[in-house]
């Protein structure tokens, strides 16, 4: 009888207890989600809006490079991006909502109040909540870039939207001013000039305007990152005759040598969560990518491939370090901390100077292709490469604020 | 232990009784296995592949047989055959120095003329043996397909065995309007029901965690929902699906 069952259970279990199977439903990767920006209508009781022509431009400028959409005429898209503006004096208010079409529901609704002149700020903000309604992670249009122009014949500082609009000069000193680098707040600014004769790294209250001299060291002071939380900044001195890596408190009183070698050690960059630092050294004899502890222990060499690679920058999730390579002109490349995928993201003109921006969906860097030397834009893949900054002309040096 | 076998052992035909009962319980449970999926409310996918290019509204209605109207008339013109090859046979070369006479230029027309004939009566012949074996092959497609779904000849009462199919292109249609990703594989495992009345649901087994992904295989299903046709035989249909990005098949 028991053999009975045992053949009886041998020739049923597979049936009985066997997973159901499933069926492949898949889709090109390719694929985007069609989205319709509706023109903006008039909030009822208020005036219109002049520059609310601009929302609709600005949407889609901000979703089309966001990655995931495909901004569509069709009304009858499965997104549909509603907005109304009103003015009532110097106050503008915006209504905006992002309808699901299919699924019958609303996915984002924000109502904004401030000055006329805020008006595509608070459009950038409704960008930012629809990437975080959809993707779970906020977009990064409100943030600000700085950087360095020469439109005025010196070597300014100057801040800007991401989108190349409102640009502001920051710096006013007729002198050389270079390596701006936001703080993890977004308030602050540390930068390189020269307006007292050395190159001096200076920190500057953005809302204030109030300014510190934070490193006047002999030689040079340059190429000052903040650290992650904030309260430190990594810099390249050169007060003993060589270019090498230190890391000074946020009021440069504190200062700790990381680099000592007869090679030049420049270009430091923090990871995010403060531990490491990568940095550029010709101690093997041509300029490569290293990365230390934040102590200046256990140094190591990145970059295996190239001659010339320099500038890197971590991305913000610590999994890629963007670096430039100069193989007759500069291009970007982006590698795994561990040295692993090296791919390269620019081919066209010289670039350099990338930087990932504060949610690390884009990169920002300087590039040659043009003519002279402008800002452009790229998603961290290297795809959708467009021209931000707004004016022809030398704009280099890039850096990306959190939101404001 | 052995003690007990010798004991309990029922001798030479007891044994060969005992055999014949294991042999038949064996017989008894294979047969089962091979009858316990019609018992199934659905049934292993069946991909067609449409020979003959003729369209298929769902796989429950089936593409209507031809009436009898219909059958009647005259099959459509075919193609055209090949033209005929030219004849095999050698002509005989003719001395070039002579100039042709009167008689023999006749002679000469004439020949072409019966040459042209023959060539057309071939190429006709030809073309009727042609029609008649594309008209034999439909009607040999078509009876073998009567009694299946979404199969040219069906009558559309028929149960949908390629219903899993049906909804599997349903879905995917849906899913090339509504995809977005953010994630560089995402996957959702989603269980998916059909009413007998056409109305879809579904349960996520496993979220891909790319909300953008989630979100499309959301929208697929809303959209495919809103023109299926309903599980053949007024039955339920349940599923799992697995929605990707890439790749192609059904395991």
């Amino acid at each position: 009888m028991r053999t009975f069952f045992l053949l009886f259970f041998l020739l049923l279990a597979p049936r009985l207890f066997a997973a159901e199977g499933y069926i492949d439903v898949t889709a090109p990767v390719s694929g985007k989600l069609k989205l319709f920006i509706a023109p903006p209508a008039v909030l009822s009781g208020q005036a219109p809006a002049e520059t609310a022509k601009e929302l609709p431009e600005l949407f889609g400028f901000d979703l089309a490079i966001a990655g995931p959409f495909d901004i569509s005429a069709d009304a009858t898209s499965p997104l549909i991006l509603k907005s109304s503006v009103g003015v009532q004096g110097e106050t503008a208010t915006i209504e905006c909502r992002l309808v699901d079409q299919v699924l019958n529901r609303e996915v984002a609704a924000k109502r904004y109040t401030g000055r006329v002149k805020d008006l595509r700020r608070m459009g950038h903000a409704f960008s930012d909540e629809v990437l975080r309604a959809l993707t779970g992670q906020k977009g990064p249009f409100t943030g600000k870039i700085a950087y360095v122009s020469k439109v005025s014949g010196n070597k300014e500082i100057y801040i800007m939207d991401y989108d190349g609009h409102n640009a502001q000069r920051l710096s006013n000193n007729g002198s050389i001013n270079l390596y701006p680098d936001f703080a993890p707040s977004g308030k602050e600014v540390i930068y390189t000039s020269y307006k007292k004769g050395n190159p001096d790294l200076y920190r500057r209250e953005l809302f204030t305007g109030l300014e510190a001299r934070v490193s006047y060291r002999n030689g040079l002071n340059a190429m000052g990152v903040f650290s992650p939380d904030g309260n430190r900044i990594a810099l390249v001195l050169s007060k003993d005759g060589n270019s090498e890596i230190y890391v000074i408190s946020r009021d440069g009183k504190e200062l700790s040598r990381l680099t000592k070698n007869h090679a030049i050690d420049v270009s430091p960059a923090w990871s995010p969560d403060g531990s490491k630092i990568a940095f550029v050294s010709d101690r093997l004899g041509k300029p490569q990518i290293f990365v230390m502890n934040s102590d200046g222990s256990n140094a190591r060499r990145l970059t295996t491939s190239g001659s010339y690679n320099v500038t890197p920058r971590w991305s913000p999730k610590g999994d890629r370090i963007v670096y430039a390579r100069k193989e007759g002109a500069f291009q970007i490349y982006a590698i795994n901390p561990d040295g692993t995928q090296d791919t390269q993201l620019t081919s066209a003109g010289s670039n350099e100077h990338p930087r990932f921006s504060p949610d690390g969906r884009f990169i920002v860097f300087s590039s040659t292709r043009d003519g002279g030397e402008g800002l452009y834009l790229m998603r961290a893949d290297g795809s959708a490469q467009t021209r931000i900054s707004p004016n022809k002309g030398q704009n280099t040096h890039p850096t990306w604020s959190v939101n404001w | 232990m052995i003690n007990a076998l010798r004991r309990n052992y029922p001798g030479p035909g007891g044994m060969f009784v005992l055999s014949f009962i294991c042999h038949l319980v064996v017989f008894l449970v294979i047969a089962y296995w091979h009858i316990l999926p019609q018992f199934h409310e659905d049934e292993t996918p069946v991909t067609y592949v449409d020979m003959v290019t003729l369209p298929v509204a769902s796989p429950q209605s089936g593409t209507p047989a031809p009436s009898q109207q219909e059958s009647k008339a005259p099959a459509a013109p075919a193609p055209a055959p090949p033209a005929p090859a030219a004849p095999a046979m050698a002509l005989p070369t003719k001395p070039a120095a002579k100039a042709p006479t009167a008689k023999a230029k006749a002679e000469q027309q004439k020949e072409a003329a019966e040459a042209k004939a023959f060539n057309e009566r071939m190429a006709k012949m030809e073309q009727q043996a042609e029609d008649r074996r594309q008209a034999a092959a439909l009607d040999a497609l078509k009876k073998k397909g009567s009694s299946r779904t979404g199969m040219p000849g069906g009558k559309g009462t028929q149960a949908g065995s390629d219903y899993s199919s049906y909804l599997q292109s349903r879905l995917k249609d849906a899913l090339k309007e509504t995809m977005a990703m953010q994630a560089k594989a995402p996957q959702v495992m989603a269980t998916i029901t059909v009413s007998p009345d056409g109305y879809i649901d579904y349960h996520v087994e496993k979220p891909s965690g790319d909300p953008l992904f989630d979100d499309a295989v959301r929208r697929a299903v809303t959209l495919a929902g809103k023109t299926l046709v309903p599980p053949p035989n007024g039955a339920y249909f349940k599923r799992v699906f697995r929605f990707r990005p890439e790749g192609v098949g059904i395991k």
